[in-house]
């Protein structure tokens, strides 16, 4: 097995701006021109959300530790604590009071409530939903809960990309337009992902804490704030938090994925009605992909267990792996292929999946080993120490390239996806940023013509784009096309 | 597999699977409650002997085969709501009329009949302290076991409750997002129904506590008078209203199960014949898209059409095909000639519905030739040589007929005074509430119908983005200006939807059914045009479509999709 000694690191000093014609190009740090290397990205937008342009959440109580307490008469006391803080609250500070048969009573309530928690939990185990902790443990985002960048996603048609930020709202960019709407509101909590809408230029779906919201977002109108009365909010009680979604190739069905659910939901968002597609295995879900071909779909749970299912009949392939879980994973190779990482080993692997076969039983399909294509163990390359524990993969649409972020170590890897004879993982480049920057996130562009562009983001806010160009492919005449020239 | 088969033998096929899976899980449920109710854990064989013997025993299939028997007949009753067309009604009146319609009452004497029979079986065959509703007492005379007088009652309140709330509401059928096997549906509602059975049954309980509190003595008082029994002296405790909740919640479970077989087997997926085998006897797709006649049919070969364009590449090429002998695309125009029917009349009641001034077009007096330009079928092999010079236009001008107008003279004013009056009196007399067409009926009718569109109309551009590869002789070229034409007249009159009042979030919220079939609609009907548009992205400008319509595309589906 290879390792990530046949990597070169950039020189020192230098950052990895491109890579053309399988050559990857760096440069001293001050002056990274990526226009002098290639022009395919030029109109893409220069992203830079710094700390300051965040919006402050409502949700810390930062505010409070400004202000002395001072007595104010026991009912204006209660009724500030119900409306800032809602009526569990009120009847904690009811319990608390002096007189008997107000705290009584309050007490009385809350223990009655408890009671009926703990039933709802019995006839409901998924209510068990514990915090932002849980989606930190299992997303598959760098260091969730701190990082300004939480998540990318390119549109599959257009130049425009939505980020989402930590301060709960997604941010969408468009080449050639300064504008770029705001989405938020205040169901969208603790948002995890974001997926445009195939078939579609304007509709993206975020998942959040306790459900997703498809937004529309009018390119023709200039208002920067979207409101959310022209949004699907798609709600389900136990169905929290989403950690995943993907839309079906044909943009018609949206798939989720949520850590404290044994279900997996199928969405008809405009009808608000959902299939649950439920096995044995797991008790909640983490990750879901749509393959690029769109017949199949990898899910896979918070325990040993994940799944490659058949779009047609919905019936599934078990698999599962030897210890810890599937940490991420990626379709490669046009859908014939997934490539994972589980979370206690370095290694990435990958699976050969089945085609046009009837999925007849597990016994048959675990016959096939997922094959260990590359050891990623944490390695020394001069100055700069790459791999460990894989965070995060992700493969170009057309499963030419895959980028790998790990746990630990701050630089991404790049590698060419090979299949002469068998499936292989050429190493190609190393992506390191600035100082301290940690990515936090990464995606390809969806449509790019000419090769892949590998885009990250790192802990400080930034955008990079790392274009992998193919300039025989670049040349290819462009038609003029009514389509992309009016999306764009 | 593609059946052959006509719609009758479709249906009953269908319909026949639905009511044996409701009769037999009834006895299953029995089963279940006889199981559960002999728990006794320190003794499993006697356990399982005693469940045994109750089940095998001919007092309990004596009891229960009159059961079934009605199980069925509600079946087979409640199965006709199902397939056979609904009506819409339009005015009040209208609908009055239907609801005591002969078959309504039949199926409401039938749910109070399953009511009360449902909770006296399942009181009888456990040997409870109500198993019995007269019970000897005070030496040799009967006396009315209230606590079990109470539930069968409380049996005959609830049939009753639940067909008036929810049998009578929602008749619908709902179409799962995904299509799994069916034992898998069933595995994953299973919960959900009973979650929702307890749920919902717990106020018609209440209800009826509350009655039976305030009537409850007369009730009784009038039964005993009527077979002569006596009091007895204890009475039912407290935990009776427990009993009450349960077997009203084994009551909604048991219809919202049958209600769940009958959306289970009705909704499955049938693989239509594309080609028409032996003329006009089978039934084929494009047939059956514009089945008004069978709602059911209709719904499922949209949904068969859905289906064969994402999935199937050998079902599509039919389509492609052309005859032989002959060469002609039958099969091909023939869909395409109904789904536009199917498309066109949607627009048609749609427009009518909403009653917006639209623009009149003054048609003039004698129409020119209509005469097709080469570009017209540029795409297609041109037979002819092109020359400009060999059409010669004709030029049409002749003013129009002089017209006559009289002055409107008074026999138009009484007229017109005597009308007004009428409508007035129409509107004291409360004519106009009772005949007069309820708002948005029609809207409604043609929301209920939404499916047949999302799913007609992804198809159809399914197939037409699957042709630039897989159509060797162009067939669909042909008629892609017209299909694009009559969609965009669709999203059109669609999006005039959205300026009825009825129908806006802030009048009926979000959960409202039309509310949310209309984005659904429209959703799916932009999507297929933007499908359309993307996949003949190249040769979009080739196409011959109206100034109007191109625009449409370009602003409105590719722009803002």
């Amino acid at each position: 097995m290879r390792n990530l000694q046949d990597f070169d690191a950039p020189s020192n000093g230098e950052i990895s701006v491109c890579e053309l014609n399988g050559k990857a190009h760096s440069t001293a740090i001050g002056f990274a021109n990526l226009s002098s290397f290639t022009s395919c990205i030029e109109s893409h937008p220069q992203v830079h959300i710094t700390r300051d342009q965040l919006y402050s959440t409502t949700s810390s109580d930062e505010g409070k530790a400004l202000f002395l307490p001072v007595d104010v008469s026991f009912l204006k006391q209660l009724t500030q604590v119900y409306y800032e803080q809602g009526t569990i609250e009120a009847l904690y500070l009811a319990k608390s009071h002096k007189q008997a048969l107000v705290s009584h009573i309050a007490n009385g309530l809350l223990t009655a409530i408890r009671y009926i928690e703990k039933v709802r939990l019995i006839m409901n185990p998924n209510v068990r939903y514990s915090g932002p902790a849980l989606i930190c443990k299992l997303g598959t985002t760098r260091d969730w809960q701190n990082s300004t960048i939480r998540s990318i996603a390119w549109h599959p048609y257009g130049r425009k990309l939505a980020v989402v930020t930590c301060d709960d709202s997604v941010r969408i960019f468009c080449s050639e337009s300064s504008y770029s709407p705001l989405l938020r509101c205040k169901q969208q909590r603790n948002i995890t992902c974001a997926a445009w809408r195939p078939m579609s230029a304007t509709e993206i779906a975020v998942g959040h804490e306790n459900g997703i919201i498809v937004w529309s977002i009018d390119a023709n109108s200039l208002v920067s704030r979207p409101s959310v009365s022209n949004a699907i909010i798609l709600h389900r009680l136990e169905h929290k938090p989403v950690m995943s979604i993907a839309w079906s190739p044909k943009g018609d069905m949206l798939i989720s994925a949520a850590a404290c659910d044994s279900a997996i939901l199928v969405w008809n968002p405009e009808l608000d009605r959902t299939s649950s597609l439920k096995r044995p295995g797991g008790c909640g879900h983490v990750l879901v992909k749509w393959s690029p071909t769109g017949d199949k779909i990898f899910t896979c749970s918070d325990g040993l267990v994940f799944r490659v299912w058949d779009h047609r009949t919905w019936e599934c392939d078990r698999w599962t792996v030897a210890s810890g879980r599937v940490q991420s994973a990626c379709w490669a190779n046009c859908g014939h292929t997934v490539l994972f990482a589980t979370s206690t080993d370095p290694v990435i692997y990958g699976l050969i999946v089945k085609r046009d076969v009837i999925f007849a039983s597990d016994v048959e399909s675990s016959s096939i080993e997922a094959i260990p294509l590359f050891d990623v163990s944490k390695t020394d390359l001069f100055d700069l120490t790459v791999g460990g524990l894989v965070q995060s993969m992700e493969a170009d649409p057309a499963g030419n390239h895959l980028a790998v972020v790990f746990q630990d170590t701050s630089a991404v890897t790049v590698f060419t996806i090979a299949r002469q004879s068998a499936l292989q993982l050429i190493p190609s480049s190393i992506v390191t940023g600035l100082a301290e920057e940690k990515p936090t996130a990464i995606t390809f562009q969806q449509d790019l013509k000419s090769g892949a562009c590998l885009t990250v983001g790192w802990s400080s806010g930034r955008i990079q784009y790392y274009p992998i160009i193919y300039s025989d492919l670049a040349k290819q005449p462009a038609k003029i096309s009514m389509f992309g020239s009016i999306i764009n | 597999m593609e059946q052959t088969c006509t719609y009758k033998d479709l249906l009953l096929r269908k319909l026949s699977y639905a009511v044996t899976s409701s009769v037999f899980s009834q006895l299953f449920i029995l089963q279940f409650y006889v199981f559960l109710f002999n728990t006794n854990v320190f003794y499993p064989l006697e356990w399982m002997q005693r469940t045994f013997r109750t089940m095998t025993s001919i007092s309990t299939w004596i009891f229960m085969v009159p059961f079934l028997a009605i199980i069925f007949a509600q079946c087979v009753i409640c199965a006709k709501d199902y397939v056979v067309k609904s009506s819409y009604c339009s005015t009040r009146f209208q609908k009055f009329l239907r609801a005591f319609s002969l078959h309504n009452i039949i199926l409401l004497l039938l749910h109070i009949i399953v009511g009360a029979t449902s909770t006296w079986l399942f009181l009888s065959i456990s040997d409870g302290q109500y198993n019995n509703l007269t019970e000897v007492c005070k030496g040799d005379a009967y006396c009315l076991n209230e606590g079990s007088f109470f539930l069968i009652l409380s049996g005959l309140w609830t049939g009753f409750y639940f067909f008036l709330k929810v049998y009578v509401a929602e008749k619908n059928l709902a179409f799962p997002v995904i299509h799994q096997r069916k034992f898998l549906q069933l595995k994953s509602q299973l919960g959900p129904i009973i979650r929702e059975s307890a749920h919902l049954s717990f106020w018609p309980s209440f209800y009826f506590g509350l009655i039976y509190f305030i009537v409850g003595d007369l009730l009784a008082s009038i039964f005993k008078d009527a077979f002569a029994l006596l009091d007895r002296e204890e009475r039912p405790t407290a935990l009776i209203y427990s009993h009450l909740w349960f077997f009203s919640a084994l009551y909604y479970f048991n219809m919202n199960l049958m209600r769940f077989y009958f959306n289970l087997f009705l909704t499955e997926p049938v693989q239509f014949p594309v080609v028409n085998a032996q003329l006009g006897t089978s039934l084929t797709l494009q047939d059956s898209i514009t089945n008004y006649d069978w709602p059911i049919v209709q719904n499922l070969a949209c949904l068969d059409l859905h289906l064969l364009s994402r999935w199937s590449p050998v079902r599509r090429q039919a389509f492609f095909a052309l005859s032989n002998p002959g060469g002609h695309p039958h099969n091909w125009n023939s869909l395409v000639e109904n789904v536009l029917k199917l498309v066109t009349e949607y627009t048609q009641l749609l427009n009518k519905t909403i009653d917006l001034p639209e623009k009149k077009v003054v048609p003039p007096i004698i129409q020119a030739p209509i005469i097709q330009g080469p570009d017209k079928f540029r795409n297609l092999r041109n037979m002819a040589l092109l020359d400009e010079d060999c059409y010669s236009y004709i030029d049409i001008s002749k003013s129009a007929p002089v017209e006559f107008s009289f002055k409107p003279n008074v026999l138009d004013g009484i007229s017109a005074k005597l009308k007004s009056i009428w409508n007035f009196l129409k509107l004291i007399t409360g004519v106009n509430f009772l005949f007069g067409e309820l708002p948005q009926a029609n809207v409604r009718k043609c929301l209920a119908n939404g499916n047949l569109i999302i799913w007609s109309s992804q198809g159809i551009s399914d197939i037409i983005a699957a042709s630039l590869d897989e159509d060797k002789f162009g067939i669909v070229q042909k008629d892609l200006p017209v299909i694009i034409s009559s969609l965009v007249q669709l999203k059109q009159s669609l999006d005039k939807l959205n300026k009825v009042p009825a129908l806006t979030r802030k009048m009926v919220g979000y959960d409202d059914f039309n509310y949310r079939m209309k984005g659904a609609v429209t959703a799916a009907v932009r999507r297929s045009l933007f499908n359309i548009c993307r996949s003949f992205n190249d040769y979009l400008r080739d196409i011959p479509l109206s100034k109007d319509i191109f625009q449409y595309l370009q602003v409105q589906i590719i722009c803002k999709s």
